[in-house]
């Protein structure tokens, strides 16, 4: 027996392996996994799901994804074998998996995050949240049936500067619910405020039949969205297309808007109006536009201004005052009034924290379908080309069947 | 006279020939024209554009709508935009003339990317002539997906049974489509011939079925939707069985009277037992909480006093969401009678709620020997923001660990009060180094000017690193 004890080592050190690789469930109610990591699985191996392969708390233990490249590809940049899928469903169904990320085009993350949640699986989702607005309904609903926990990808709210104001939100939002710059406020997003709006990568409206690559499941990367022959530029542009994406508004619009919404503290509701300046849109292809304007029920404004023509435009103004990137106020001794207020409440900011403990994290699903529903409503706006009055309680919009017909987009269901 | 008439006639007859061999042609010039001007760049001469389109009338749009088969785009920007246009409000007539001529255009033109095209612009803009139109669409397995999506949002009396008659004679996709759109439009005189598909062989057109029966949310397939989850095992499986049973439970809540939605909810907690099925079980207890409102308060309390936190975590949740001032009285009585995580579980919801009322069972919480409880209690507070806890949070510091006198430094910064630094500068002397950093960050970030003897006698303190934050405090408050 030379080896017995290098052969316990090894067998110890198997099992620890085999430990840590356990879902919290098999251990019991209440109970963690030893290594105190959450199991993860990965769906869509492209950019945004290559980001998280290895976020902390987490281990991934299972990817997928319809194109066969990428799926090996992401699995050799993990260091512990996974288990790849080209189904999502089949992910879903693996037992070891306490949380999902979808990393998909926008097109697929409704209809995933309901199943996964049915599934038991919580869930961090890529922004934005949905393609339609009846489809954020959907998530919150299945979220909240099986008690699952949310998490919007979306890291403003959490740390950093907010973009080109150089501040933290936080900080913002001291300053917003103060009351100092008085209410109705006006938030304005434009490149002269530090928010660019690129577009660059447009779509093209004629686009030949390609024959699909070998390694691509081309019918389960469309899904839920219609059938169009395959062209490569669908798959690496697919935010330029409306079937897929929505997009400089749909790839960029949520990472703004939702802390913008949290700042004028609109996170349970939605606006009444929606104006659009832009050329006409094609039907497949999105367009460039020049300005949208979120107006609510209290007068608060939301502007996108792509152009930045009003180039001396603050980022919030309000009655009392203005604020200018890097903090800088029409109003004086703004940091030492501010002082006496009191910071926003506390949230949850941790997403692992937020799953151990089954509580609500900062970017849930409520408030990102809130900020997912400007996108949205934004979207349906410019396809129609004119202004839209919303109900925020019903989430319909009024006298206007052409709107509401967009607002649930029937998903094709032969792909299933 | 008569010889006259029968000229006058002839003279008419012939204008009239005459003017119809003319028309293709100047619709073709006055499409050509309109074309030109597409897309549109602004919203002025869009709106001009969307005239003359009114204005070529059927026969004219009907001749635009052909030119899809061309595959030029300015006729897709052209025919979009004007589907949109006449979506709007008060452009009922124009509509409906757009709905003929795309209707006229879908029954000409050959090609499959052309009539799908124009499906889906009947999909914003149709009606129940579209729905006659579109329905022979539902059984050609290149555009069935694409009829039937274009169906669910015309719905209506004439697109719901075209549906199920069109389900008798498709096959394959079509079928697949077809099942899920009666799903969607809640159809129920289509749930016998739904249900005949619901035990085939087939697993594709079987979980499809399942999910529209279950959306259709008739009594009678109680039955059959249960044996389905019951057999998945009431988890998620790759017949969506358990989903579609509970689907179907949300639906029958939906109804009245709600008794068999009761039922359901009442045999899912019964039969679900094992943490895989706690997804049923939870869905289950929200189903059994709104069909017996009345009882909601109990059955969610004892639901969050269950054994699994995800189940208690869960009841937590929607408590949260039904929670007013004249329910807060129910969990403000349960909180003493609990202990631990489940303690802190009803603290955090109590504090929640912002209810004045709740204020002494938290304070008193502040003071529980569960670390658990206590740190929830130091939360609620906070939550609460009630400024009569700010000088007991403070008291709190002296005795407690590292990460709890932070989140107590955080709290009492979320609180509007001058107090907050009132009583953190007159509790910053002999205290523990900890407790006087933490006390003297919430100075700083209050820039407490008038707390700033006390701050300069710290400077002096023999601990270095109270020392530094005191030094650190100063300079904030002098610079401000």
């Amino acid at each position: 027996m030379p080896n017995h004890r290098r052969e316990f080592l090894k067998n110890i050190a198997g099992t620890v392996v085999a430990f840590t690789i356990l879902p919290r469930h098999v251990l019991g109610r209440g109970h963690l996994a030893p290594s105190d990591q959450l199991t993860k699985g990965v769906i869509g191996t492209g950019i945004a799901g290559r980001q998280h392969l290895n976020d902390a708390g987490t281990r991934v233990t299972a990817i997928c994804d319809v194109d066969r490249n990428k799926l090996g590809q992401a699995a050799a940049l993990l260091d512990n074998k996974v288990k790849t899928f080209d189904d999502y469903r089949h992910l879903l169904l693996q037992k070891d998996i306490d949380i999902v990320h979808i990393a998909t085009p926008p097109h697929w993350h409704s209809l995933m995050a309901t199943e996964a949640a049915a599934a038991g699986k919580d869930i961090w989702c890529e922004t934005p949240m949905t393609h339609t607005i009846a489809e954020g309904r959907e998530v919150i609903n299945a979220v909240q049936t099986y008690g699952r926990i949310f998490r919007l990808n979306m890291n403003h709210r959490l740390e950093g500067n907010f973009y080109g104001t150089h501040v933290p939100v936080k900080k913002l939002k001291k300053l917003t619910a103060s009351g100092l710059l008085g209410w109705p406020l006006t938030i304005t997003l434009g490149p002269q405020t530090g928010f660019g709006w690129p577009f660059q990568e447009m779509g093209l409206a004629k686009l030949p039949a390609q024959p699909v690559p070998a390694t691509l499941n081309y019918d389960r990367w469309l899904g839920p969205a219609p059938y169009k022959p395959y062209h490569i530029d669908r798959i690496q542009h697919f935010q330029a297309y409306w079937d897929y994406g929505g997009g400089v508004l749909g790839e960029t619009g949520q990472q703004y808007l939702d802390p913008v919404q949290f700042l004028l503290d609109k996170d349970e509701t939605s606006p009444t109006e929606v104006t659009v300046e832009a050329p006409l849109q094609h039907p497949d292809v999105v367009g460039t536009w020049k300005k949208i304007t979120f107006t609510y029920q209290d007068g608060c404004k939301i502007i996108l201004d792509a152009e930045g023509n009003d180039a001396n435009a603050p980022f919030i103004s309000g009655p009392n005052g203005k604020l200018f990137p890097d903090f800088k106020s029409d109003l004086p001794d703004l940091e030492k009034q501010l002082a006496n207020y009191p910071d926003p409440p506390l949230a949850v900011t941790d997403f692992v924290k937020a799953v151990k403990e089954r509580q609500t994290f900062v970017t849930n699903e409520e408030n990102g379908h809130r900020s997912c529903t400007l996108v949205n409503i934004g979207k349906i706006a410019l396809q129609l080309g004119r202004s839209l009055q919303f109900d925020p309680e019903k989430q319909n919009f009024l006298f206007d069947e052409g709107a509401n017909r967009l607002l649930n987009q029937p998903l094709r269901t032969t792909w299933k | 006279m008569r010889r006259s008439k029968l000229l006058i006639l002839f003279i008419f007859y012939t204008f009239i020939l005459i003017k119809g061999q003319a028309q293709p042609s100047s619709y073709a010039s006055r499409i050509a024209m309109i074309l030109q001007q597409m897309p549109s760049p602004n919203d002025s001469l869009k709106n001009i554009s969307m005239k003359q389109l009114e204005k070529l009338g059927e026969p004219g749009l009907t001749a635009l709508a052909m030119m899809t088969e061309t595959g030029n785009l300015n006729v897709q920007y052209a025919l979009h935009a004007y589907t949109g246009y006449v979506t709007a409000a008060l452009q009922d007539s124009a509509r409906k003339t757009a709905v003929k001529a795309y209707c006229k255009a879908l029954k000409l033109v050959k090609t499959i990317p052309a009539k799908t095209f124009l499906i889906n612009q009947l999909q914003l803009c149709g009606n129940d002539v579209a729905a006659v139109t579109i329905g022979p669409y539902l059984v050609q397995e290149q555009l069935c997906d694409a009829a039937a999506r274009a169906l669910i949002q015309i719905g209506g009396p004439v697109a719901k049974p075209t549906l199920v008659y069109a389900l008798s004679k498709a096959k394959g996709n079509c079928r697949i489509a077809l099942i899920n759109a009666i799903g969607e439009l809640r159809y129920l005189s289509g749930l016998d011939a739904v249900t005949a598909l619901a035990n085939t062989k087939d697993l594709r057109q079987r979980r499809a079925a399942l999910m529209a029966i279950a959306s259709l949310g008739n009594e009678s397939s109680d039955s059959l939707l249960h044996a389905a989850a019951a057999k998945a095992g009431y988890v998620y499986d790759s017949s969506d069985a358990t989903a579609a049973y509970i689907l179907f439970a949300q639906r029958m809540a939906e109804n009245w009277p709600q008794e068999p939605a009761r039922v359901i909810a009442a045999r899912l907690l019964k039969e679900c037992r094992s943490h895989a099925q706690l997804p049923a079980r939870i869905a289950a207890m929200q189903i059994m909480v709104t069909v017996r409102f009345s009882d909601a308060n109990r059955i969610l309390g004892d639901a969050a006093a269950d054994a699994d936190p995800a189940f208690r975590a869960a009841a937590l949740r929607l408590a949260a969401r039904n929670m007013n001032a004249a329910n807060t009285s129910y969990w403000i009585d349960r909180v003493p009678r609990e202990k631990g995580a489940v303690k802190a579980g009803m603290l955090l919801l109590l504090g929640e709620s912002r209810q004045r009322a709740t204020t002494r069972v938290i304070q008193a919480a502040l003071e529980d020997s569960d670390r658990v409880v206590k740190t929830a209690a130091i939360k609620a507070a906070g939550m609460l923001g009630n400024t009569t806890m700010i000088a007991s949070l403070v008291y709190e510091m002296n005795k407690a660990d590292s990460s709890t006198i932070f989140l107590i430094r955080d709290v009492l910064l979320t609180m509007r009060s001058k107090m907050v630094a009132s009583t953190a500068g007159i509790s910053l002397q002999n205290k523990p180094p900890l407790m006087q950093i933490a006390l003297l960050q919430v100075l700083a970030e209050r820039k407490a000017e008038e707390m700033k003897s006390r701050v300069i006698s710290l400077t002096e303190s023999t601990n270095p690193a109270v020392r530094k934050e005191a030094e650190k405090t100063l300079k904030v408050l002098e610079d401000s």
